[in-house]
């Protein structure tokens, strides 16, 4: 990935992980996985910009965290909405969009 | 939780809590833990053992330089909790200073060797509240609550135990100044305690403020009313022990009813706090 592209990235970072949550909750490398599936390979987040995006969240209490044990007993740590981040998320997909659209119509303009 | 010994991984989250001093112990043990699961969930997809150095150096790759990653996560807690670490410890430093100087100070201005009972009272409460700051930087458990449970009504008892026999407090004696310390400082203390305690009061803080504020308003008056404990009734009775033992006296007071002033508004704020979001199991 480009250096504009990780700025971008990073910029979204946070919009990405409440979308991957609002079916259902996922830890962090399964979110990982599951942005490289969905964006056929063109987004790839770095685990450390990752884990600080889902701690910023819960402590804005937007997600929440619980320890939930793997097949082998080891635990790991899921997240999920929190209702004020499933209330959250249309705005904040609205807000993305508009940027786009934005975005888009300057660029068709130059 | 996956142990942490000396592997590089293990060295590189130590590296990363290092930039994380302002977390309590258990923020900073639940990013460890949580980075080493992330290393195990990587290892089992690939097939290969986290315990795998190459493995390791390839997952400290992806998670960027310590520095930086601990830079971000320390980012990530607000600065309210920053502030409110570093305001705690600050506090509890001043809180055992003023304590120990106002247990060292009342044996050196009463030359009284029973007087000695009271500095012990002092030391111990100091390091009650000690106890009780380190149950809001620290995960609370099962004995420092016990502990608590017993000191507040122990605190409480022991106010109520000096307040009883008020024909002995009619004495002009200097220690009355010392006993007004002690026992605001234990009425406080008392209540500040069963706050921590009762999570139910951090919602109602003006519950709390109301009794508190009329109990000691009451000691403080009937004590006035009874030993003239007034500037002027005071500096008579600093008078009639005079020379530096009075000073001593003088400063025992002060910091006795300063620690207790700055005790208790610490204990109170704790009822304005914004409670912790619980997590789910």
């Amino acid at each position: 990935m480009s250096a504009p592209q990780r700025e971008l990235l990073k910029g979204s970072l946070e919009l990405i992980v409440l979308t991957l949550l609002e079916h259902e909750p996922m830890y962090g490398y399964q979110m990982v996985k599951e942005v490289g599936t969905r964006s056929a390979g063109g987004l790839q987040i770095k685990e450390g910009s990752l884990y600080p995006a889902l701690h910023r969240l819960e402590q804005t209490g937007l997600v929440e965290s619980f320890w939930q044990p793997r097949q082998d007993g080891v635990n790991r740590r899921y997240y999920r909405l929190t209702a004020q981040g499933r209330a959250a998320l249309p705005a904040r997909q609205a807000e993305w969009q508009s940027y786009i659209v934005a975005v888009q119509g300057v660029l068709q303009h130059g | 939780m996956a142990e942490h010994d000396g592997s590089p991984f293990a060295g590189y989250l130590r590296q990363v809590t290092a930039q994380l001093a302002h977390l309590t112990p258990a923020q900073r043990t639940r990013i460890m833990d949580e980075l080493q699961a992330h290393l195990e969930d990587a290892a089992s997809e690939q097939g290969r053992d986290p315990a795998d150095p190459a493995m390791q150096a390839a997952m400290i790759r992806t998670l960027g330089p310590a520095h930086k990653l601990g830079r971000e996560m320390a980012r990530a807690y607000s600065r309210e909790q920053q502030m409110s670490v570093l305001g705690w410890r600050f506090w509890l430093l001043w809180t055992l200073g003023s304590g120990l100087v106002w247990a060292i100070t009342s044996p050196l201005g009463y030359g009284d060797g029973t007087m000695w009972r009271m500095p012990m009272s002092g030391v111990l409460m100091t390091l009650l509240h000690i106890l009780i700051l380190q149950q809001h930087v620290a995960q609370a458990n099962w004995w420092r609550r016990g502990l608590l449970g017993f000191c507040g009504p122990w605190l409480i008892a022991m106010v109520v135990y000096w307040l009883l026999p008020w024909e002995s407090f009619t004495e002009a004696r200097a220690e009355l100044t010392l006993f007004a310390s002690l026992a605001a400082l234990g009425i406080i203390s008392g209540i500040g305690q069963w706050a921590v305690l009762r999570p139910f009061l951090r919602a109602a803080p003006v519950w709390l403020v109301v009794p508190f504020v009329t109990l000691l308003l009451s000691f403080m008056g009937e004590l006035s009313v009874n030993v003239r404990l007034i500037p002027l009734g005071m500096m008579r009775q600093l008078d009639a022990i005079g020379g530096w033992a009075g000073m001593f006296v003088l400063l025992s007071f002060l910091f006795g009813l300063l620690y207790g002033a700055i005790s208790g508004t610490a204990l109170l704020a704790l009822t304005w706090r914004r409670p912790a979001r619980p997590q789910p199991a």
